[in-house]
């Protein structure tokens, strides 16, 4: 009899526990984990989804991987962008397994390739590895459809690198152009903020030769930045490392989420990519469109100088 | 006559536009080597590279698509047999008395005033604040490494494959392989460091 009341003490604080625990993880309490997705999923698209500052091989860097796949189930994306950081601390081959392969393994099982881009962390012969796609270069690009991908490595922009992407992006004649790299030029970060020496070098070149959007990671949270010089650039560096409330919101934010992780998902058809951003418990925490500077640009015929682009854009002045 | 003429003064701006353009052209690519001392660094980070390259040679080459084991194996055997064949190398052979004034002249002059506080913050930030000023030592791999201002990038030496200029918090100049993750050449307290404020909580 006493042993039968100890026993039923055990179970009810156990229950109590376990139900506590859900409460607290929203990834736990859900019922039936699942991705709403907000994109037009249309068949012969270019889907994709971002992940920055991934690589800590921690719970919470599962947790969204675990979230990707839902997503993937759903809308059934094709690659992944890493814009850097994506293995922190040592990078031994148990730290590739523990902080990709592992965490990511439905994805790589579901031959979603992963394309990355150094970051701060990364020790730069990541490029060799055969499931980052880096051709063995620390910067490269690729193409997709009407989409031009640049990879870039914001660590150490050499004179070297700048010339190379300068003329990658201006001998492209693809009608989305969309650079990914590590530290972000615009941001509303309390710990890090803007890369006002990249931006000197980069922009410029941005603008000239019609890049559409940029994504960046570097800050562990998720920022939409309002365009600038029509151009759309985000980040999204929290799909492992978190910083918990360090947007200042600026008048450069459009909008932002760092109470958890996330990652992206984007969809680019015709002159419209389309994009939404997931928390790591499967929230939408903002989603929109961008136009393609090109189909944005007026003909030679109708040009008129309005400027309404940047209005309806919400750019700054 | 006029249009012959005409054609003659257009030639002439048109080839002397060009031939300026031209020795401007050589002059920006050539800046970098001007100074003998540093034309002479250069060289012997050269004669570096050939030793790697030739080391590499001998090993199985790395492909676009390898394991984290031969990644991981290929880049610790050549750090070693570098290590091995320089192993009389010092700090300072590289970054000799004579090439560390001149590197101190450009980053002086590049790392001074506001705009050089900003590059000194982006240079030193989270750059890791123990790595041992050590040559032929393996730079730390699980610390991040420091970002160098694309400007500052301009105006320092072109390096050859693969070698690359870091700092670390304590305003170190680390020559880098980013091959081997080695510690070619180390310069302690070449540029003076900038006071963070706390680090921000990171999950």
């Amino acid at each position: 009899m006493k042993y039968a009341r100890v026993f039923n003490f055990f179970v009810l604080i156990l229950g109590i526990s376990v139900w506590g625990a859900a409460a607290a993880d929203p990834l736990l309490a859900q019922d039936e984990p699942r991705c709403e997705i907000r994109l037009p999923n249309e068949k012969d698209s270019i889907r994709f989804a971002v992940a920055g500052d991934a690589g800590t091989g921690g719970s919470k860097q599962r947790d969204v991987a675990r979230q990707m796949t839902l997503c993937h189930a759903v809308f059934p994306f094709e690659f992944v962008l890493m814009p850097g950081d994506n293995l922190y601390g040592s990078e031994k081959p148990k730290d590739y397994r523990t902080k990709f392969e592992e965490p990511f393994a439905d994805l790589l099982k579901a031959e979603v390739k992963f394309y990355a881009a150094l970051g701060n962390h990364d020790n730069p012969e990541q490029r060799f590895y055969k499931n980052f796609n880096m051709e063995g270069e620390r910067y490269y690009s690729f193409e997709k459809g009407p989409v031009q991908f640049v990879a870039l490595d914001s660590t150490y922009m050499s004179p070297e690198q700048l010339e190379w992407a300068e003329k990658e992006l201006r001998g492209s004649n693809k009608k989305w152009k969309i650079v990914f790299f590590h530290h972000p030029i615009y941001s509303s970060g309390g710990r890090h903020g803007s890369d006002l020496e990249l931006r000197k070098v980069l922009e410029p070149l941005f603008v000239q030769y019609g890049v559409d959007v940029v994504i960046a990671g570097h800050e562990h949270f998720y920022e939409r930045i309002r365009p600038q010089k029509e151009i759309t650039y985000f980040t999204s560096g929290a799909a492992g490392k978190l910083r918990k409330g360090n947007v200042e919101k600026t008048d450069l934010t459009a909008a932002s989420f760092d109470t958890d992780r996330s990652f992206m998902l984007i969809e680019v058809t015709g002159d419209t990519l389309h994009f939404q951003s997931v928390s790591r418990t499967g929230q939408t925490v903002d989603s929109g469109t961008v136009t393609a500077r090109e189909a944005e640009r007026p003909k030679a015929a109708d040009a008129k100088p309005t400027g309404s682009n940047r209005e309806k854009r919400g750019e700054n002045p | 006559m006029y249009l012959s003429k005409g054609l003659g003064v257009i030639l002439c701006v048109m080839f002397t536009i060009a031939g300026a353009n031209f020795a401007w052209a050589a002059d920006k690519k050539s800046e970098k080597v001007t100074d003998p001392v540093l034309a002479g660094f250069i060289e012997n980070a050269k004669a570096y590279v050939e030793l790697r390259t030739k080391i590499e040679k001998d090993l199985p080459p790395l492909k676009d698509k390898e394991g984290a084991e031969e990644i991981n194996a290929h880049q610790r055997t050549v750090r070693m047999k570098i290590a091995a064949a320089r192993s009389g190398a010092r700090r300072g052979s590289l970054f000799t008395p004579e090439v560390t004034a001149s590197l101190k002249r450009i980053l002086d002059g590049d790392l001074r005033g506001p705009d050089g506080k900003m590059a000194r913050t982006t240079m030193t930030e989270e750059s890791p604040a123990h790595v041992a000023c050590k040559v032929n030592a393996a730079y730390p791999s699980n610390e991040p490494v420091s970002t160098v201002p694309p400007d500052l990038l301009q105006k320092l030496p072109q390096l050859p494959d693969n070698l690359e200029y870091r700092f670390s918090k304590r305003g170190d100049l680390i020559l880098r392989d980013a091959k081997a993750n080695m510690i070619v050449d180390c310069l302690p307290g070449a540029v003076s460091t900038v006071k963070k404020s706390p680090e921000t909580k990171t999950e």
